[in-house]
């Protein structure tokens, strides 16, 4: 089984090679007098097919289509030669015209953001080790219900024994916003406890009103409150970890259907021949 | 103490599906049932579980993970007792994100769609502002041949296959612009002509230096344009890059994608020159180096330039250094040569002649030619030979006459008579439509002859100037009873030769009873008469150029040999011994005390019919007595001028048998229009034209015109003269671009235009001359080196790309101009 390292060599080796290879051609026809910009941007196309055949291959698990896993090295390690195809093709410069304007931006944007997406896919995962318990995204909802319920009946129960509606109060005032919804979502990607570190002191801040049995009720809510404060940062980590795809795949989308339109218009009007 | 909220263990973790695209709407409310919508979005929850019948009870089956069998148990009916309400479900992450992408496909067809179908389609789909030299131009449809078909007419174009290059856009650029003969040719060049130069082109330095790319690339990749009919204007001009884009740059490497030849740089393997730019001889034959060496220190002080720029001069372009005109450059030395001044020859040429015949066998032989000048040796010319040539009835006669010696036919056959008098009829019958109708008459008859139609002013150049009294002097010395014996001729009746003896040379006494000719004075012995043919004519003053045999004739020819008392003037005044001449050979003239100077007359003579001074016996100024001054004053006559020195000037005059022209002076347009239509007719082969253009092309012939003038054969088999040096063509590239201005501040040093032009003084220039051929060429300057312009052109410095030096596009590259029709112009004006 090939290490990590020999994995990302490997690949980078075989990547590196492409691109010589594919600059080599592209220089050749170039000194042929000859317009790259079709052997680039057909090139181009299909490296985009090959990209997008990735989300059509998690699609299909039941069809002999290699292991995801292969898929998605191809895809990262191909994403990154689709980077200097595209400005091959497009040249160091600003685009002119509308629809090229538009087309620019939208493979921009997918460059951007399948960049960002393996930035966070390498590190997000060790954040959300290391900070708390891992939770399924699909199930924070029921968990921070579930904890605001027990929370709100801490606090309801605090009332009759206790004798005094501190608690309650605090509860009612602080810690029912907090566990309504998830919160502080920015300082958790920020990697910023600020605000759950706020809301313990003033937690904290409550023990001089109360007996050792609200002491005891105090410690209850503060590690719902810290289970809460987890349950939040998993949904911001991993909420951007699904998130990131909302542009990147509907950009493909957008961009496939504005290349095919560009292929079209640049065949219509190509006053030499490829 | 930390709350852990998660389990796995099997019966309290539920099956979480992140790949279905509806979950339970109570997961917010942290209590989503087991169950779960169906793929439609729609809740199939009821109950918490569905009651399993055991024996007579009905048993709860509530799972583990949702909390185990309830207390209550179902419901005596069966149900369960614990029913579930439904939900609203909601979308999970996955099918959000479908949907998302959804949305934006289809704004993304919406986009399109409205972009091609809006109204400005155009806008939407160019690629980028066109440049700055085009952005006048409004229509996509102005360069893009597809666009009239519309969004439909686009799809098909995109999928149809491309038209030839010369079909398609590229068609479209040439209506505006004008790019050689074959723009779609690499350097807009016939492929014949490419492939002509592809061999004489000079190679690359050295294989070892040739750029690896541009190899393979040679070996990859056909040429482009080899399998498109041409190269595209795209391939090298790409638009839409801005107003700022240059359209012209090109890598130098690209520039030779079609080469077989290539290199790295300028300094890196580009060919040598060769022998650029001295590819060809010059059009004037101009030896600079002996010039320099020979003639111009033996020059008049003041007449010989002594710098470069006295004899060339930039261009309006600064571009090309060019000759500057006869006048300013070469007429202080040759301006005189030219007119014939101090020539040894004749400066006349002969164009319209009485041929010299042997009327003495002609007579024998019984030929009828009538009248004939006893005494002419002139040879038929080259005109005479050319008109006559054009006659088809007339060419068996003037090919056979060509082969005899017509002033010895005692051997001709009968045949050989006949031509010389078919030839001698012709030579009537011309002098008649000369004096008739004028030289206007020659016109048609020139035409035929040259194979070329003679416009009026060209008629003009060649035989214009010529006046009535000149022919019709002509005539009457020739042809005294012309009408009457071309009557006769016609009429079919035999016209002899009149005369027979030497005596009576002329038949003036016939001709006078006809009327045709006034020139008679032959046989007055002490005539003063001015007839060409003063035959006998003892102390004739006949100014005839022929007076041979005249003993006191007062001849003004230039042949006055052995004219003993003649007063010639002419330069052969050799053994005159009473001769009163005024030419340059006065040896031995006793009584010569002629005050005519320079001047053409024949004054001087003892008893010449020009009693101008100086004269001993004549009636001249000094030392007469009155009443010999009131006798000579009775027999005074005006002088009879050489009419080769009287028409000095230029012009025609006539001239014992003959009617000549003198060229007045570089430029003469009767020389260059001779010269060029027989030169034209060359090629057509016509006869007479070689004869015609040999006799006036010679180097020595009068006008000189070929002593400087070369003369190329061109491939057509015309023969050209050159008029006119080097000078560049409007509007016309070739394929190396030098512009002089620019580097006049470089050359500051000694040596001047000397550093590329530098003198060759071993090169044999005279015999690039030898033939026509114009790539013959020894030239006077070495050729200049490609380390010469090295020194500057290099990336750093002057700059080394190929467009630096060279334009891609030869030939006629300049657009011409706008057509506007008068009713455009009266149209505009209504406007205003």
């Amino acid at each position: 089984m090939t290490t990590l390292a020999a994995r990302r060599l490997r690949n980078g080796a075989v990547t590196l090679v492409a691109l010589a290879v594919v600059a080599a051609a592209v220089y050749l026809q170039f000194l042929a007098l000859r317009d790259t910009s079709f052997l680039t941007g057909w090139l181009l196309v299909i490296a985009f097919v090959v990209l997008a055949a990735y989300n059509l291959r998690k699609k299909l698990p039941f069809l002999p289509l290699a292991r995801s896993a292969s898929w998605m090295q191809l895809h990262l390690w191909l994403g990154l030669l689709t980077v200097a195809l595209f400005f091959m093709h497009t040249g160091l410069r600003w685009p002119n015209g509308a629809l090229e304007t538009l087309l620019w931006l939208l493979f921009v944007g997918l460059l951007v953001t399948g960049v960002f997406g393996i930035a966070i896919s390498r590190l997000a995962p060790r954040g959300l080790t290391d900070h708390g318990e891992r939770i399924l995204f699909e199930r924070i909802p029921v968990f921070r219900a579930q904890l605001a319920d027990e929370v709100e009946a801490l606090a309801t129960t605090s009332v009759q024994e206790l004798g005094s509606g501190t608690i309650a109060s605090f509860y009612s005032r602080r810690l029912q916003p907090f566990f309504a919804r998830p919160r502080n979502v920015a300082h958790h990607l920020c990697g910023s406890g600020a605000p759950v570190h706020r809301l313990r002191r003033e937690l904290r801040g409550l023990e001089r009103y109360l007996s050792d049995r609200g002491r005891e009720m105090l410690d209850e809510i503060e590690s719902r409150v810290v289970a809460k404060d987890n349950l939040d940062y998993q949904y911001a980590w991993q909420g951007l970890l699904k998130g990131w795809l909302f542009a990147h795949i509907p950009l493909t989308y957008a961009a496939a259907v504005v290349a095919a339109v560009h292929v079209v218009v640049v065949y219509a009007f190509a006053s030499a021949a490829p | 103490m930390i709350r852990r909220l998660q389990s796995f263990i099997f019966n309290k973790s539920p099956y979480e599906r992140p790949n279905q695209k509806w979950v339970c709407g109570r997961t917010a409310e942290g209590c989503p049932c087991r169950i779960g919508p169906d793929r439609w979005g729609r809740c199939r929850a009821q109950a918490a579980c569905a009651p399993r019948k055991d024996g007579a009870c009905w048993k709860c089956t509530r799972a583990q993970a949702s909390g185990g069998s309830c207390t209550e148990g179902p419901r005596p009916d069966g149900s369960c007792a614990h029913p579930i309400p439904p939900c609203q479900p909601v979308r999970s992450v996955r099918s959000r994100r479908g949907v998302a992408a959804r949305w934006a496909t289809v704004m993304a067809v919406g986009l399109m769609a409205l972009a091609l179908h809006g109204s400005d389609a155009a806008r939407w789909f160019s690629p980028g502002t066109l440049s700055a030299p085009h952005t006048q131009i409004g229509a996509c449809s102005d360069c893009h041949q597809s666009f009239r078909g519309g969004p439909t007419g686009w799809i098909h174009a995109a999928f149809a296959g491309a038209p030839d290059v010369g079909d398609g856009d590229s068609g479209l650029c040439l209506s505006c612009h004008t790019l050689g003969q074959a723009p779609m040719n690499p350097h807009s060049l016939p492929d014949a002509t490419l492939a002509d130069m592809g061999k004489a082109a000079p190679k690359a330095r050295s294989a070892a230096l040739s750029p690896v790319g541009l190899e393979l690339s040679g070996e990859l990749f056909t040429a482009p344009g080899k399998d498109t009919g041409g190269i595209a204007c795209a391939n090298c001009h790409r638009e839409h890059r801005g107003r700022e884009a240059k359209l012209i740059a090109l890598d130098n490497q690209r520039c030779q994608a079609c080469h077989t030849d290539k290199f790295a740089s300028f300094t890196n393997g580009h060919p040598d020159f060769g022998s650029y730019p001295y590819t060809r001889r010059t059009r004037i034959d101009f030896d600079h180096v002996k010039h320099m060496r020979q003639h111009f220190p033996d020059a008049d002080p003041g007449t010989a330039p002594q710098q470069c720029a006295d004899c060339h001069a930039p261009d309006s372009n600064g571009a090309q250094m060019v000759v500057k005109d006869f006048g300013d450059a070469c007429a202080a030395c040759h301006a005189g040569e030219i007119r014939g001044e101090n020539a040894a020859g004749s400066t006349g040429i002969p164009v319209l002649v009485a041929p010299g015949l042997d009327l003495q066998s002609l007579r024998q032989a019984k030929a009828g030619i009538g009248h004939w000048p006893e005494l002419s040796d002139r040879k038929l010319t080259s005109f005479m030979r050319t008109v006559f040539a054009a006659d088809p009835k007339l060419s068996g006669a003037l090919a056979r006459f060509e082969k005899l010696d017509p002033m010895d036919l005692r051997g001709a056959d009968p045949k050989d008579i006949q031509a010389v008098t078919r030839i001698a009829w012709a030579t009537k019958k011309l002098v008649r439509d000369l004096v008739a109708d004028g030289p206007a008459a020659l016109q048609p008859e020139l035409g035929d002859a040259l194979g070329h139609d003679i416009a009026p002013a060209a008629a003009r150049d060649l035989l214009g100037g010529l006046s009535y009294a000149t022919v019709k002097q002509a005539q009457e010395k020739w042809f005294p009873d012309l009408a009457r014996e071309l009557a006769l001729h016609a009429a079919g009746k035999a016209v002899p030769i009149p005369g027979g003896d030497t005596a009576s040379a002329d038949s003036a006494g016939a001709s006078s009873d006809s009327g045709g000719g006034s020139s008679g004075s032959q046989a007055d012995i002490l005539s003063g008469g001015s007839g060409g043919d003063d035959q006998g004519d003892i102390l004739s003053g006949g100014s005839g150029s022929d007076d041979q045999g005249d003993i006191l004739s007062g001849g003004s020819g230039s042949d006055d040999q052995g004219d003993i008392l003649s007063g010639g003037s002419g330069s052969d005044d050799q053994g005159d011994i009473l001769s009163g001449g005024s030419g340059g050979d006065d040896q031995g003239d006793i009584l010569s005390s002629d005050d005519a100077g320079a001047s053409g007359d024949s004054g001087g003579g003892i008893l010449s019919s020009e009693p101008q001074g100086g004269d001993l016996l004549g009636g001249g100024n000094g030392g007469e007595s009155g009443a010999d001054a009131a006798a000579s004053a009775e027999n005074a006559t005006l002088p009879e001028p050489n009419p080769q020195e009287w028409g000095r000037l230029g012009g025609w005059y006539q001239d014992f048998n003959a009617l000549l022209y003198r060229p007045g002076g570089h430029g003469d347009r009767f020389l260059k229009r001779w010269l060029d239509l027989a030169g034209h007719a060359m090629a057509s082969g016509r006869p007479g034209a070689k004869s015609l253009f040999a006799d006036l092309g010679s180097p020595d012939a009068p006008g000189k015109c070929t002593k400087c003038h070369s003369v190329d054969k061109l491939a057509d088999g015309t023969v050209k003269v050159n008029w006119a040096s080097r000078m560049p063509t409007p509007g016309h590239q070739e394929f190396t671009r030098f512009v002089h201005g620019p580097h006049f501040t470089l050359l500051t040093d000694n040596t001047g235009c000397a550093t590329c032009h530098a003198f060759n003084t071993d090169a044999d220039y005279a015999s690039s001359f030898d033939d026509r051929d114009p790539s013959t060429y020894h030239s006077n300057f070495e050729p200049i080196t490609r380390e010469t312009c090295g020194q500057c052109h290099v990336a750093k410095q002057a700059g080394n790309t190929c467009i630096e030096c060279h334009n891609y596009h030869v030939g006629k590259v300049a657009s011409d101009p706008t057509a506007t029709s008068m009713k455009m112009v009266e149209s505009a004006a209504g406007q205003d």
